[in-house]
């Protein structure tokens, strides 16, 4: 085929397609004069269907998808008609159904359309159903039949009402062992019925157990792993588990996959006998005793590693363990081989080789109820009161103050010296200059550190492995000082934003983090140039907050990302490289984690934040491993979010000490443009999001747990609150409509936040404005009330800026949507411009771009950058002539940038106003529509109200 | 983005997200506008999606009907004589003849790009890559027809 050929069949077809179809064999006919090979090659492209639906103008991953379509309640098949959505599986859909002839519910399972379309695969799985069918035993799902409509094949199932046991698990944790033994007898007693007719289950797990109400047990989904497509039946399909994350389903690892599957070798009974003993320790201890991040780490644990049997000692007794250590034999041969065995064992008394515990282990503390327990004034304090603890070293706690002639700064963190001799912060001293202060813990020693005046920032201060050195950011640069006197020296490390912490280990190696974006660098203690030592990987942002291990070479760090299920603590090494570093995730969390030593020795524990708990979870610093379950030890501690930072700091000693009650004491408090306070609005608590309403009468804002937060509207003249949501969800960030009568807010009621819409004064409910898979956030309404804007947090193209149409059909158009994080737009008042945050290029800028919908998402072209430096959070002044934005530098400052957009678009140099109060970026601000003051959340002016807790031999506490 | 579509695969979104791990590298690079990222990851794309099938030991398979598993797990629906692999290779011979043309496929059908979008990239007009788009896939759906018999 030569191009000219190519280019002439090409030019014939097009204009043969441009000529009516009648017409068109006669036009060929003479334009290709003769040539019969021309003529049938533009005809036999001219035969293929011209649509725009068939299957190339889809998307090439819609070729693998299974376009199994969702079956609306009402629809028939055969006798039964659809409910409702039971599960989505991974091998179809469950629907609840009715069986129109029996008057009875039962479960439909679809089957994907390649089975049910190939001829052969569904003679076959017909004949799998008549043997299942024939399985009749009471703790086995029944399978009644299969039905089917049109070229839908449906498998009749007994509709089993109850929890499965991997929601059960999730939910509650360790079952207590009674359970254990009731219902994992229940299943041994289906398997053996089914081993007896000689069919395999090959992909038992909780997810396939439904305990119903009164106990009764129902294992499901016999032998249809072998139903599936899958040319290789020995790694059956279901083998991967499927985990839920906020972004949607993605496949998750072989849990309970037996080493021969994962070998790739036969499968039998044993199989399940394996998976048998994995849902028994599942069942004691809360958590599969197989698992790792990813396919490859899991498969390893399974075939290499044994489970940690520690996890069971004081839950299980003896003979329990050791049927179990026969079910995990990795060697088939040695395997326990009839599982009536397993029956027997169960069916008798358990021995109890330890007492049960007196409350099981996983309890998440319900913030009010403890509130008031936990802080005493001073002296002894025994946490945990319904904990009959025979330790005997006690937890101590008592709260730390300044003292008479200092004050603490509002945003300071306290840290605690390795040693647990030290607590350093920062503090104002008599001469009115903020430097930091130590204290010790185990003397009446108060003092300052001369020379850390540049330092004293919100940014918590670190302490080098012997307790000698101090390390925080001063004048941009990293510096250390010793505590017993001297000069403060700065390393070459740039550290501009803020330092996010500093690990300094025996061999002089020190690893950091920075507020700004970037990896963790590391540098030795006596100077030099500092290096990556780990490397950002896709979507993350930041590396914060490293601490070393006891091995002085691993650290644990926070790696901070968009995706969710990348979020969260790693362990780095010193003698890796950047890019190799560890992605096996060892906690999903939002803030950083610390590793606290058992004084006595043994493995520690992770101490980590959940909402604002303060959470400890068994951790061997050797194996990385995260054990038990997490425990709640402190309550309503305090957070940095934008610095990803929970206020508690932890010694090798067994000394935790926190912050709490700043998040709960803001107060909205309106500030002139001189950055000077003028006057409250309503009383101190927890706000977030104040969102003024276009006549600046009320103002809007969220209130409450950041679990139950509610959306709560403020009088500004009378300075009344009224509470506006009342779901117990959380619903926050409240936008008003341009005429004041409306106001849109998220509330993730249920499960990704969506977007809501009620009328201000409350006279009729909420309605869902719009829904999707990811989560939203209203962010600005247009003056012409015809668009919102909104953000979605995305794990795969990051925070996204889209439009929703408020009139007409609401379909969200793509606004800004490149692979960075574009978020917080805000139409301008006349609503031809929208401001905006971005880190495309690296950090945090506003830029500002014309609202131009038609377009599309992003001309790029279009876009300006007005912020320099970093930028947050941009506000436009009511007569659109100025952009104000806060900075996130060293302080947190207030800009004003001129706009000009008269003709075309410019903007001036931005001038900083103000430095806001610390805090004003993490709950949120606005400007007053009279463009003449600032809303901000203020923290208490007098810090000295908020002290610090002190938990000394915090471990005690855990012992029963 | 307006509603989910039900069923939708579960690889897709791990494909998605094995497309991205890829780009991890190629991100470093100041990409000039959005549209020229789009059309390297639906390259990426591209390779991702058979380099997964073939490493399942997938081959193309001739006349009747054609199912792809392309995950042991899940199964996967298509029509007839539809096989990611031939695709491919109907794709790559249309790039041989004509490099502008397997471009446009490649980044509709494995980037989802837009009109304007692939205008951009190829720096021609979006009439220009719709004529080019009606042409290729009147070519590819002849090529892979004829597969099937």
């Amino acid at each position: 085929m030569t191009p000219e050929r190519w280019q002439q069949i090409e030019r014939l077809y097009h204009e043969a397609l441009a000529r009516a179809a009648s017409e068109r064999g006669a036009f060929l006919a003479s334009a290709c004069g003769g040539d019969e090979m021309l003529r049938r090659e533009v005809e036999s492209l001219l035969a293929q269907p011209v649509s725009a639906d068939g299957p190339l103008d889809g998307a090439a991953a819609a070729l693998l998808s299974d376009v199994a379509t969702l079956l609306a309640a009402g629809t028939r098949i055969g006798v039964y008609v659809v409910q409702g959505l039971l599960d989505k599986g991974g091998m179809g859909e469950v629907y609840r159904a009715i069986d129109t002839k029996l008057k009875r519910e039962v479960a439909l399972k679809v089957l994907p359309s390649s089975v049910a379309g190939d001829a052969g695969r569904l003679a076959r799985f017909q004949r799998e159903a008549e043997v299942l069918a024939s399985l009749n035993h009471p703790n086995i799902a029944t399978v009644h039949g299969l039905e089917e409509a049109g070229t839908i094949r449906a498998i009749v199932m007994e509709l089993v009402d109850g929890e499965t046991l991997a929601a059960r698990v999730a939910r509650a944790g360790a079952l207590p062992l009674d359970d254990v033994l009731s219902i994992g007898r229940q299943i041994a007693e289906a398997l053996d019925a089914a081993h007896e007719k000689g069919i395999v289950h090959r992909d038992l797990k909780p997810a396939n157990v439904i305990v119903s109400r009164g106990g009764t047990v129902k294992v499901l989904d016999f032998g249809l792993a072998k139903m599936q497509p899958a040319g290789d039946t020995a790694t059956g399909a279901h083998t991967f588990t499927v985990e839920a994350t906020r972004e949607g389903v993605v496949l998750g690892t072989p849990t309970y996959m037996s080493p021969e599957q994962a070998r790739g070798q036969a499968v039998d009974r044993r199989t399940d006998i394996w998976a048998f003993g994995c849902v028994l320790y599942e069942m004691l201890t809360g958590r599969a005793p197989f698992a790792g991040g990813t396919v490859t780490d899991t498969l390893a644990a399974v075939l290499d590693r044994e489970p940690d049997w520690g996890a069971l000692s004081s839950r299980a007794p003896a003979d329990l363990v050791h049927l179990l250590k026969r079910c995990l034999e990795k060697d088939s041969g040695q395997r326990l081989r009839d599982i009536s065995t397993a029956i027997e064992m169960m069916r008798g008394k358990p021995v109890a080789a330890v007492p049960p515990p007196a409350s099981p282990a996983s309890r998440w503390i319900r913030p009010v109820a403890m509130a008031g327990v936990l802080i005493v004034a001073s002296g002894l304090a025994i946490w945990a009161p319904w904990r009959s603890g025979t330790s005997t070293r006690e937890a101590v706690r008592f709260e730390v103050g300044p003292t008479e002639n200092t004050a603490f700064t509002v945003g300071g963190a306290m840290t605690v010296s390795p040693d647990g001799h030290w607590l350093a912060f920062p503090a104002r001293g008599e001469d009115g200059i903020t430097r930091f202060w130590l204290r010790s813990l185990d003397a009446v020693d108060v003092r300052a550190l001369p020379g850390t005046e540049a330092g004293a920032l919100p940014a918590p201060v670190s302490w080098s492995w012997d307790s000698r050195f101090l390390l925080f950011g001063a004048n941009d640069r990293l510096t250390k000082i010793d505590i017993h006197g001297g000069t403060p020296q700065a390393l070459t490390v740039d550290v501009f934003g803020g330092l996010n912490g500093a690990a300094w280990n025996r061999d002089g190696e020190i690893v950091l983090g920075r507020l700004r974006s970037g990896p963790l660098l590391r540098i030795a203690a006596s100077g030099g140039t500092a290096t990556p030592v780990t490397a950002l990987g896709e979507g993350e942002t930041h590396h914060r907050w490293p601490q070393f291990l006891p091995d002085g070479r691993r650290f644990l760090y926070l790696r901070v990302s968009s995706d969710p299920g990348t979020m969260g603590v790693y362990v780095g090494s010193l003698d890796t490289r950047p890019d190799a570093q560890s992605r096996v995730r060892v906690l999903a969390s939002d803030r950083q984690a610390y590793y606290a030593a058992s004084p006595d020795g043994g493995p520690g524990h992770l101490i980590f934040m959940r909402e604002s708990a303060l959470m400890a979870q068994p951790f061997d610093p050797d194996t990385l491993a995260l054990s038990g379950d997490p425990v709640a030890i402190a309550e309503g501690v305090d957070s940095f979010p934008l610095a990803t930072y929970g206020l508690f700091s932890v010694s090798e000693t067994g000394t935790v000490v926190y912050r709490g009650g700043i998040a709960s004491r803001l107060t909205p408090t309106w500030f002139g443009l001189q950055g000077r306070p003028e006057g409250t609005l309503g009383e101190r608590g927890e706000y977030a999001n104040p969102a003024a309403s276009p006549d600046g009468a009320r103002v809007a804002v969220a209130r409450g747990p950041s679990a139950n937060r509610d959306i709560w509207i403020l009088d500004v003249a009378r300075g009344t609150s009224t509470r506006f949501t009342f779901d117990s969800a959380s619903d926050d960030n409240p936008v008003w409509s341009p005429d004041g009568q409306s106001i849109v807010f998220s509330s993730n009621r249920l499960g990704q936040r969506d977007l809501y819409l009620k009328p201000a004064d409350g006279s009729a409910d909420e309605r869902l404005l719009f829904k999707s898979n990811e989560s939203k956030v209203p962010t600005s309404w247009s003056s012409d009330g015809g668009s919102l804007l909104f953000t979605t947090i995305s794990a795969k193209t990051g925070d996204d800026v889209w439009a929703l149409p408020m009139q007409g059909e609401p379909t969200p158009i793509p606004i800004v949507q490149a692979p960075f994080q574009e978020s917080n737009a805000r139409f301008s008042p006349n609503g031809r411009w929208i401001s905006y945050r971005s880190n495309e290029s690296g950090t945090n800028e506003i830029y500002v771009r014309p609202f131009t919908p038609q377009d599309g998402a992003d001309t790029i072209g279009a876009r300006r950058l007005v912020s320099t430096g970093t930028g947050w959070h941009s506000r436009w002044q009511p007569d659109g002539k100025k952009l104000f934005y806060a900075t996130m530098g060293s302080q947190q400052t207030v800009m004003e940038v001129d706009i000009d957009a008269s003709a075309g678009f410019r903007a001036g140099t931005p001038r900083s106003l103000f430095a806001g109060p610390p805090s004003i970026l993490d709950y949120g601000w606005d400007i007053a529509p009279d463009g003449k003051r600032f809303l901000f959340l203020a923290t208490p002016g007098d810090g000295r109200t908020i002290p610090f807790t002190v938990m000394i031999n915090w471990a005690a506490a855990l012992k029963k | 983005m307006a509603g989910e579509r039900a069923g939708h695969s579960l690889q897709a979104t791990a494909l998605v997200n094995e497309a991205y791990l890829r780009l991890v590298d190629v991100r470093r690079i100041n990409w000039q506008n959005r549209a020229h990222f789009l059309a390297m990851s639906a390259r990426l794309m591209r390779r991702v999606l058979i380099d997964a099938a073939r490493a399942k030991g997938y081959q193309k398979r001739g006349g009747g009907a054609v199912r792809v598993t392309f995950l042991e797990d899940l199964p996967v629906a298509g029509e007839p004589g539809f096989d990611l692999l031939a695709v491919d290779d109907a794709l790559r011979a249309l790039s041989a003849v004509d490099e502008r043309k397997g471009r446009i496929v490649e980044m509709k059908f494995y980037g989802g790009l837009t009109v304007e979008e692939m205008a951009d990239v190829l720096n021609v007009s979006p009439e220009t890559v719709m004529r080019d788009w009606k042409f290729a896939k009147a070519w590819l759906l002849r090529e892979l027809g004829d597969t099937t018999a």
